[in-house]
């Protein structure tokens, strides 16, 4: 704990008044980048990096941190407690940017202004966004995905500890930042940060830049680790037709974190280098090209949906047949359509910006790139119905969401067609309309798949069960409510209104009431979510290694798992679905 | 077998009554923007009603077999779990022959609507618009006219030419259902054909910054006399 303090204070100190200190020597924005530069690595070495590294020198065995509470706190390089971390973190950055979303959708339940500020709400909105995107970005995949990747396929640990280390660690400094960022100048650019905008107004927008291309980093690195582990990690007889579908989208995801994140960290870079060394990358002026970055920017954002994605079809493909009591449906074609949507995602980010300003002509092959992904996408349903035809349903809180998956994600992907389509899309870029479109497959998909995967695997973490109880009132308040934040949205985006605005025309006052009530019912239903865990945390019954009779490798062991994963490496035979023979 | 016996009736019947109702609905809400105020938002109005379509059959069929499933699949039904991996292979088949078909055909028809919606690049009448942080200038070079709102005459081809001073916006009016970007350094073309004579609604598009909520602004069509008369007069 007192590691993470002084850590704490040693980047404050240094980030700030380093800062400060150095802008009347360089330009200011300059400094800031330096500082900011050393106090992130200040902070690393103090909270125990520096520890690890000069182990790692000497040759020592890093040893695991204490096996009270304060290891969460601590520097580790164990993957279950970096696990651990991430879901921690993630959770704090879901309530931030879901207070974010409260704020706006108190603004917005009447119209005219009520309480903001055009510059607040640009603001406000902007942090959710940002913050949302780090919360699907972790929320599987760091979380989730660094504490059951290694137990899933029979692994003692990720295949780089250190490296995974450092990719958690430096996301906490980077939401401080993204917090600071709110200190100077309004941040109205969203957290796309298109320039010219991006590169005008206060240094606010240097520390979110900075921020953003921190969680980059760490994003590439997770991905490194991810694919390196899933790759060479298995357990002895594991073969890839053996590995459990999550491991499967782990991989597929990892493959995109690795390859595009790069490309994203490089355009933020420009962005930075306009701002602090009057480059002129993206100002028409010096000139550069403002549309550069969108093309850059999506390369990697578009696939940055599927890194998102690809690990909620895991996870709940990977909870079917185990409520389904059945084997996965269409496990190959499964698996290879999480391929094709890697290869795919590529090809597609130009429908970002059929109204950007390029060539009319190449907007028809992004269109049809575009709608190929459908197949691989259809193939989940394909593969989800038919595991469950013919199965033993058990309806669990883990399954619960998963059906509530199907359902929204469904939608999400119906009304992405639109927005592929370029006739309609002209129409409706830029409107409420994507924004529905996007919740629903960010949230009905990434969001709905982590409850579900989180009601799965939260008695291997803690030991203990959740209250099932709670659970339904969790879905049924969140799904409830957000049907009714985002199925008005898409009328109101059809209609024309544009997103991004802190007010709209007087004629849409009721579906936007109804938004906002919607919004306040989800609220509630993560409130019953939190206390589901606290109340399990104090009184939860003890979890049994195998509570939901599955048969991958993470339930042979005890819940919560020994240190080390499993005493003996595990031997594996057959494929991790064999159900239904009883 | 005799589960598809069942079932293939069910869910067909379900799926249909599903999408009756929906339909009727998504008709009595009528999404689009009320005003079709161009030959474009014609075409993108059929375009969008001819997706909608596709998308509420695939949802109806999918929720119906989500719903038969879910009531006729349960743990408490008192047989085991059945499975086969025979039929697997034709189920699988069949599933991307179709939605092949269905991604291929949509993305036809989006071309050919698209081929369509960009009509040709010849204008009777040149608007320029200058986009700044938070308002639009219009000027009709031909007229030495800078009204204060958008003024096209009804029928006649318009080509609207974009630039911006600072950041990026963009050029919207839901009732045309066209949409362009603005960005500095360069100009960027939009083309429409208004039919309707009426005044609606320019909205920015590209987040903008400030107040990017209130840069809003009005196009007025009227008929091409009454274009005439007022931007060679001073009556704008």
């Amino acid at each position: 704990m007192s590691d993470l303090l002084r850590a704490l204070a040693a980047f404050a100190v240094l980030t700030a008044g380093g800062g400060w200190a150095l802008g009347f020597l360089v330009p200011l924005e300059a400094g800031i980048t330096s500082a900011y530069l050393a106090g992130l690595l200040a902070f690393l070495w103090l909270a125990g990096g520096g520890r690890a590294m000069l182990d790692w020198v000497d040759g020592a065995h890093t040893e695991h941190a204490a096996a009270d509470w304060t290891r969460f706190v601590r520097f580790t390089l164990d993957h279950k407690v970096i696990g651990v971390q991430y879901l921690a973190v993630s959770m704090v950055v879901l309530v931030v940017a879901g207070l974010m979303a409260l704020i706006m959708r108190a603004e917005l339940a009447a119209p005219g202004l009520q309480f903001l500020s055009h510059d607040r709400y640009n603001s406000v909105m902007t942090m959710h966004g940002i913050g949302m995107i780090v919360v699907a970005l972790t929320a599987i995949v760091g979380g989730l995905g660094n504490y059951v990747v290694p137990l899933t396929i029979g692994a003692r640990d990720m295949a780089f500890p250190r490296l995974n280390a450092l990719s958690f660690w430096i996301l906490p400094p980077a939401v401080l930042l993204l917090l600071a960022a709110l200190a100077n100048g309004s941040m109205d650019t969203g957290w796309r940060a298109y320039p010219p905008l991006a590169v005008r107004g206060d240094w606010g927008k240097l520390l979110f830049l900075l921020a953003f291309i921190t969680a980059g980093f760490s994003s590439i690195f997770g991905g490194v680790n991810t694919l390196t582990t899933v790759w060479t990690m298995r357990a002895k007889g594991m073969t890839l037709r053996r590995m459990p579908i999550f491991a499967w989208s782990m991989l597929a995801a990892g493959i995109i974190m690795v390859m595009a994140t790069s490309v994203v960290a490089a355009s933020l870079i420009m962005t930075v280098s306009d701002r602090a060394l009057g480059t002129a990358f993206f100002d028409a002026a010096g000139g550069g090209t403002a549309l550069l970055y969108q093309h850059l920017f999506w390369f990697y954002s578009h696939p940055a949906v599927y890194i998102m994605i690809l690990p909620a079809f895991g996870v709940i493909l990977e909870i079917l047949p185990v409520f389904s009591r059945k084997p996965l449906f269409g496990y190959g074609l499964a698996a290879g359509s999480f391929l094709g949507i890697v290869v795919l995602s590529f090809l597609v980010w130009a429908h970002h910006i059929f109204t950007s300003g390029m060539w009319d002509f190449l907007k028809i092959p992004f269109m049809i790139l575009t709608e190929l992904i459908s197949i691989p996408t259809g193939v989940v349903f394909l593969c989800a119905l038919g595991t469950m035809w013919a199965g033993k349903l058990r309806l669990r809180a883990p399954m619960l969401w998963t059906l509530g998956f199907l359902v929204h994600f469904l939608v999400g992907g119906l009304t992405g067609i639109f927005l592929a389509d370029v006739p309609t899309d002209i129409h409706l870029h830029n409107t409420l309309f994507v924004t529905a479109h996007f919740h629903f497959t960010i949230v009905g998909g990434t969001i709905f798949a982590f409850f579900a995967g989180f009601y799965y695997w939260f008695p291997k973490i803690s030991g203990r069960m959740l209250g099932e109880g709670l659970a339904k009132a969790h879905f049924w308040l969140f799904a409830l409510g957000f049907n009714a934040v985002f199925l008005p949205l898409f009328y109101v985006g059809a209609r024309g209104v544009p997103r991004h605005t802190a007010d709209y025309p007087p004629e849409f006052a009721v579906p936007q009431l109804v938004a906002s009530v919607g919004a306040f019912a989800a609220a509630f239903g993560v409130l019953a979510f939190f206390v589901n865990i606290w109340r399990s945390a104090r009184s939860g019954p003890a979890a049994a290694a195998d509570p939901w009779q599955a048969k991958t490798l993470e339930w042979t062991v005890s819940s919560p798992p020994p240190p080390e994963n499993f005493a003996r490496e595990p031997e594996v035979s057959e494929t991790p679905y064999s159900y239904g023979e009883a | 077998m005799s589960d598809w016996k069942r079932a293939v009736p069910t869910i067909g019947a379900l799926a249909a009554v599903l999408t009756f109702l929906l339909n009727r609905l998504l008709e009595a809400v009528h999404l689009m923007p009320l005003a079709v105020a161009s030959r474009e938002a014609a075409i993108v109005d059929s375009a969008f009603a001819a997706v909608l379509r596709i998308d509420v059959l695939v949802f109806s069929v999918v929720i119906a077999a989500l719903v038969y499933i879910v009531a006729f699949f349960r743990a408490d039904s008192g047989e085991g779990a059945r499975f086969t991996h025979s039929p697997g292979r034709l189920v699988e088949t069949v599933w991307l022959a179709f939605s092949c078909v269905l991604t291929f055909g949509l993305a036809a028809y989006g071309s050919e609507e698209f081929l369509a919606l960009r009509g040709d690049r010849r204008a009777d009448v040149d608007v320029q618009v200058k986009a700044v942080q938070w308002s639009w200038d219009f000027s009709y070079p031909a007229y030495g006219a800078t009204p204060a709102t958008m003024i096209l005459p009804r029928g006649k081809r318009a080509r609207i030419s974009l630039s911006s001073d600072d950041v990026l916006h963009a050029l919207s009016i839901p009732a045309f259902r066209l949409k362009q970007d603005a960005l500095p350094g360069r100009v960027t073309t939009l083309y429409v054909t208004p039919l309707l004579v009426g005044r609606y609604e320019i909205v920015c598009a590209e987040l903008c910054g400030l107040d990017h909520t209130a840069m809003s602004s009005t196009v007025e069509v009227v008929e091409p006399e009454e274009f005439e008369a007022r931007l060679k007069g001073d009556t704008w």
